[in-house]
């Protein structure tokens, strides 16, 4: 029995399961094929199901087959839940605050957050590197290929 | 002759001075993009799709073939210097390449595979051109039935074939095949499975989903699991000595000619071709105790089946519509936003822009060549950016290639959610090329289905009745079967033996 193994067969399950949930919001006629917009999904969730099976079984037995040799020795390897929180709050903060601070100060923020994850603590380097990445790529959408990226929107920029 | 003077049209369409331009921008940019360690050419082309939203059709494709050349020029430098390849096609060149650079011959391998990548990828654009029209006037002889077959085909062949198991291959596809449903049905105009949500009636868009799962799960990924810092190895002598040239150049033919008629195929792909260059340059090499230490024939064969490979891939893109690689995959996402749907007709109705496509791929090979093998240097500085930045600066791209596309904060949240997806799925090994070729080929399987079983007025044994559809579904099933039935074959012979030798 390996639990993140049998996890993620249940997992796979669970999404076969959302899929035939949603089977009754299709309408629509079968046609002269006989196959309605509804065969597909019913194929996927089939399809979901018998490997979520097959994968939650072999959880249960041991583990998946055929791993590569690295992945016995990944839980035991140095991890660090900080890094990933950093990296996460990067992204989710980038989505937040695109609409309200821009692309240009969004994506520096995101940048100081990333390097955060991974190591850095040199905030200023960080952000003004990614000035320095952002500020040229706002112009060239700008100028050059005329897509309109907002650079200040709170401020009606 | 006709192809001929339809290329010299090609040619006179992609040299205007502008389309040069647009060539060597993509070629830069594409091998700028391309070195950094673990991006590979679909992440790079899906990245700067967007820059493309306001040049006309012609110069974007042209841009493309050079991003396209330029990423896997840039790819594998990074794979031979950090061993860090950016898809499985690239990961000999890496294991050999990386072998050669730690006994300080980093300088003949990274030429070798420059030098072999320029000679495979010309002599596949010449094959192309000469081929992709027949393949054309075979492909109007299809009906949906074989279209379907063809990419039931593919279906198995990726998931069964990429990855090291045919179960979690088999997952992540109908994982793919379920993402691909999210949106409106083609045929009947229903929406399925878009929860109400506004942004979801148009379904996903593939480049959130390629590059939330290669550029984000990586850097997610790499954040919970620090890699120790990498050795940074000499360049050293850059030029290759006689005798690399003497073991070179029979290997990268023969990489070539193994490379092409895979990428044919419209479910090749490109990485059987570089294991069977490899395996091919071990048996016929005077040196075959190298092997496994660093042999330049071991980089020069692969990365030639590689670049053969990928360029003949174009072959059915253009001319069936098949993607058959990420870079393909995107490639189509890039043709459908022109409204243009590839297939046999699109040499009839836009042959300008095809035979512009050809001969920009002839010129982007001479740019690439020119432009790197100078540049060597240049692009190992660009490695040593420490990771904080270059991870940083990975997600400031994707953040920027997923909100590009409407502008929508929504397409962030998803391009952060499939990035958790790929960290999970980089973490327990399920194959990531399958999801893409899934949610592609998906709803276009599914259109042929309906529309062949409609002609056929629901009998199912038209695909049986048929004899090209037939042959197709039976090398479908050959493709799975045969490979397992080998090796239960020789598992059995072995056990045999081991069981004689204890009596």
């Amino acid at each position: 029995m390996k639990p993140s193994h049998t996890a993620i067969g249940i997992v796979v399950l669970l999404l076969s399961a959302c899929f035939f949930a949603g089977l009754g919001g299709i309408s629509g006629e079968s046609g002269y094929a006989g196959l309605s917009p509804r065969f597909v999904p019913t194929l996927v969730g089939v399809g979901l199901a018998i490997c979520g099976a097959l994968l939650t079984w072999q959880g249960v037995r041991g583990g998946f087959r055929a791993m590569p040799e690295e992945d016995a020795e990944l839980p035991s390897q140095p991890h660090s839940l900080r890094g990933l929180l950093w990296v996460a709050a990067g992204l989710l903060l980038n989505m937040a605050l695109i609409g309200a601070l821009g692309f240009v100060l969004a994506s520096t923020l995101l940048m100081v957050c990333v390097a955060r994850g991974y190591g850095s603590r040199r905030v200023v380097r960080d952000a003004l590197i990614g000035l320095a990445i952002t500020v040229p790529m706002w112009l060239l959408f700008d100028f050059l290929l005329g897509i309109n990226l907002p650079l200040l929107p709170i401020v009606g920029l | 002759m006709d192809t001929l003077n339809q290329l010299m049209n090609g040619f006179a369409v992609a040299i205007t001075p502008l389309n040069l331009m647009w060539a060597l921008v993509g070629c830069f940019l594409g091998t700028a993009i391309g070195v950094l360690p673990g991006i590979g050419p679909a992440l790079t082309v899906a990245m700067l799709l967007p820059l493309t939203a306001k040049v006309e059709p012609t110069a974007a494709l042209i841009m493309f073939a050079g991003i396209y050349y330029g990423a896997m020029y840039g790819g594998s430098t990074t794979s031979i210097l950090m061993n860090t390849p950016g898809e499985s096609s690239t990961m000999i060149t890496a294991m050999e390449g990386n072998l050669m650079a730690k006994r300080g011959r980093a300088g003949p391998a990274l030429a070798t595979a420059a030098i072999g990548s320029f000679v495979a990828g010309t002599i596949a654009t010449v094959l192309l051109s000469l081929f992709a029209p027949v393949a054309a006037d075979v492909a109007l002889q299809f009906g949906p039935g074989e279209y379907f077959m063809i990419m039931l085909l593919a279906f198995t062949t990726v998931s069964a074939v990429l990855g090291s198991s045919l179960l979690r291959g088999m997952t992540s596809l109908f994982l793919g095949l379920g993402i691909g449903l999210i949106g409106m049905d083609s045929l009947s105009g229903q929406t399925r499975y878009t929860l109400g949500i506004q942004e979801l009636y148009d379904g996903i868009d593939i480049v959130v989903v390629a590059v939330g799962l290669f550029a984000v799960g990586e850097a997610l990924f790499n954040a919970f699991f620090p890699q120790p810092e990498g050795t940074f190895n000499k360049v050293g002598q850059v030029m290759m000595s006689r005798s690399d040239w003497k073991r070179s150049i029979p290997a990268w033919l023969r990489g070539t000619f193994i490379g092409f008629p895979f990428g044919l195929i419209p479910a090749g792909g490109a990485e059987i071709p570089t294991f069977l260059s490899y395996a091919s340059e071990k048996k016929l090499s005077k040196h075959p105790e190298e092997f496994g230490k660093g042999a330049i024939e071991g980089v020069a064969g692969p990365e030639a089946a590689n670049n053969a490979a990928v360029t003949a891939t174009l072959a059915p893109l253009l001319t069936l519509g098949i993607p058959t690689s990420n870079t393909t995959a995107i490639m189509l996402a890039a043709f459908q936003n022109y409204n243009l749907q590839p297939g046999p007709m699109l040499f009839q109705t836009s042959g300008d822009l095809v035979w512009g496509l050809l001969a920009s791929l002839y010129i982007g090979n001479v740019m690439l060549l020119v432009l790197n093998l100078p540049a060597i240097g240049l692009w190992v500085r660009m490695l040593r950016i420490p990771t904080p930045l270059l991870y940083g600066g990975i997600l400031i791209f994707a953040g920027l290639g997923a909100y590009g596309i409407r502008q929508s904060a929504f397409d962030l949240l998803l391009l952060f959610l499939i990035g958790l997806l790929g960290m999970a799925m980089r973490r327990f090994d399920f194959p990531t090329a399958p999801v893409i070729v899934g949610m592609i080929l998906g709803p276009m399987a599914e259109k042929q289905l309906r529309n062949a079983l409609s002609i056929s007025q629901g009998d199912w044994t038209m695909f049986l009745r048929h004899p090209i559809s037939a042959s197709i579904l039976a090398l479908t099933v050959a493709v799975v079967v045969v490979p397992r039935l080998l090796r239960w074959l020789s598992r059995r012979s072995a056990m045999r033996g081991v069981a004689d030798a204890a009596n």
